[in-house]
């Protein structure tokens, strides 16, 4: 489907669920209170770092290995808020990356945190912050060293990972790390469930930075996609139950084989 | 504004000409970009961020026709394309520049592992060298010897770099197995229901398992459904199939909304200061 025109059901269902996004954002900024339900995963985050801090060891956050696309922005969102975190308790942190356009956009990030702290002192320019190389297996051979020489504490992956979450989550788990990861690549969640101690499955992951940053914006937008799932969810039993009916009568409504059972169970129900 | 964009002769004075005038006006960009105060900042990318992705929708709710279908807009979406490969550009020689900075003053300060970050600088230099020359002068001969500098290069590239990305990727294989020796120990009931399902779609796969069962009869008999690769079967498409989809359908609706609230802008404090 390359248009709306190629399919204008499907683009008016998305236009639909667009409307309902913003209209919930929107009633969140007028400060309408919104909840939401606890995530494990994220309420485990604190944790790690405070075991890091403890510990004395760094805390690696990899913001997934693509480029800048919306899985690793929403990385880089949630690494933001963690970031924050790490600044807030004095920690020192590691940020690999295998794009140099997101570890540009991850100094910025990391070295505002620290700022916003006010523990400018601690974030190493060149170290903390590092473009590693954009192949694959290079960067996780890169990763796992890294993991090796500093024995971080914690790890968090957010953002769209391939093969390699399994090297990298098993080094992880080598090291005896907190790990915490959340990835949209739907094929990888049972290596990172299998590797790590946490992990956020499907929309969890997308609402993540706003569990963590309590912002309306984000609240609102939660709310969204919970209405927006309920619209999915009827349209999916609309669609089995006609899917059932067509299989059961054929393409005729007026099958006198469906109006017989329907006769029928009206007789039962009356009965 | 098409013909800008479109291929051109990659010799002569004009050619270098229109390399130099493309560098200056995207320093000049790049250089407004950081001496504008931040709030400002935050407003030129915002509206240059509406604009990249009004330009998508535009394009997309437009009425199209044809196989494939196309409207006005779609001649425009390679150069649209262009300027974000273009800023991406700039970006790889800033991680290129850093990254060999970084290496290099582990060298010269001799800390620990500096002899990694030195076999990297031999191992970036040499595929530097070797990979322009390939392009260049691929027939040319090392130091007057048989050896041409294309088969260097393939030497340094399907010999090893190809060959360490492999050995990486075999590692998986092992990793794969000690993350299922723990994902598969039986604690819970949940553990359990896993092991059991594990065990049964890997022995629908193999050959030993549709032995078990090839008593079972194959057709025709409610048994059939019994035997072990249509176990394996019903497990994969009744079970995990519907429940991978339900995961997508989360993700499908939460990638919507992190992409309007980028596209509007609406969560510039996870990127900016607050």
């Amino acid at each position: 489907m390359l248009h709306a025109s190629d399919n204008w059901w499907v683009s008016g269902l998305v236009l639909m669920l667009s409307g309902i996004l913003i209209l919930n954002i929107l009633i969140a900024q007028r400060g309408r209170p919104t909840q939401i339900r606890r995530i494990p995963g994220l309420n485990a985050v604190d944790d790690a770092i405070g075991r890091a801090t403890e510990m004395g060891r760094k805390i690696m956050m990899i913001p997934g290995i693509t480029a800048l696309d919306v899985p690793t922005l929403q990385g880089l969102a949630i690494l933001g808020h963690i970031a924050g975190q790490v600044a807030g308790y004095g920690s020192k942190s590691l940020t690999p990356c295998a794009d140099p356009v997101v570890a540009g956009v991850a100094h910025d990030i990391v070295s505002d945190s620290y700022g916003r702290a006010g523990r400018s002192e601690l974030f190493d320019d060149d170290d903390d912050v590092r473009y590693l190389t954009t192949e694959q297996f290079a960067f996780a051979a890169g990763v796992a060293g890294l993991m090796q020489r500093e024995k971080v504490a914690a790890s968090f992956l957010f953002g769209n990972f391939f093969a390699e979450s399994l090297i990298i989550g098993e080094v992880g788990h080598q090291i005896d790390a907190i790990q915490i990861a959340g990835t949209p690549k739907i094929e990888q969640i049972p290596f990172l469930i299998a590797s790590c101690d946490y992990v956020l499955i499907g929309e969890e992951f997308y609402a993540a930075s706003a569990y963590l940053s309590r912002d309306p914006t984000a609240l609102g937008s939660i709310r969204g996609q919970d209405w927006s799932k309920l619209l999915l969810m009827c349209t999916t039993l609309a669609g089995v139950v006609a899917a059932s009916f067509v299989s059961f009568c054929g393409t005729h409504a007026y099958h006198p084989r469906f109006l017989h059972t329907v006769n029928e169970i009206l007789n039962a129900l009356k009965t | 504004m098409q013909s800008f964009f479109e291929p051109v002769i990659t010799h002569g004075a004009r050619f270098f000409i229109r390399i130099l005038a493309a560098f200056i006006c995207s320093s000049v960009a790049v250089a407004i970009l950081l001496l504008v105060p931040r709030s400002l900042r935050k407003t030129i990318i915002g509206v240059a961020t509406f604009l990249g992705g009004a330009y998508y929708v535009v394009e997309f709710y437009t009425p199209a026709h044809g196989h494939p279908s196309v409207n006005f807009l779609s001649d425009h979406n390679d150069i649209v394309a262009n300027f974000s490969l273009i800023f991406q550009a700039f970006a790889l020689g800033l991680g290129v520049i850093s990254l060999v900075q970084q290496h290099a003053k582990v060298v010269v300060r001799g800390t620990s592992g500096w002899a990694f970050s030195a076999a990297l600088l031999v191992a970036f230099f040499s595929m530097v060298i070797f990979g322009l020359l390939n392009a260049y002068a691929p027939h040319g001969r090392i130091l007057h010897t048989a050896v041409t500098n294309a088969e260097v290069f393939s030497f340094l590239f399907v010999g090893g770099l190809t060959n360490f990305g492999s050995a990486m990727f075999s590692m998986v294989a092992f990793f794969i197995a000690s993350a299922a020796y723990r994902a598969f120990r039986i604690k819970t009931i949940e553990s359990s229901l896993l092991m059991l399902s594990a065990m049964i779609v890997m022995l629908g796969s193999v050959s030993f398992g549709t032995w078990i069962t090839h008593g079972l009869p194959e057709h025709g008999s409610p048994l059939s459904n019994l035997r072990i690769e249509n176990v394996s079967q019903w497990i994969m498409i009744q079970v995990n199939s519907p429940a991978q989809r339900g995961i997508l359908f989360g993700l499908g609706v939460g990638e919507l909304a992190v992409a309007l609230r980028i596209w509007l802008s609406l969560e510039r404090g996870s990127y900016f200061e607050k």
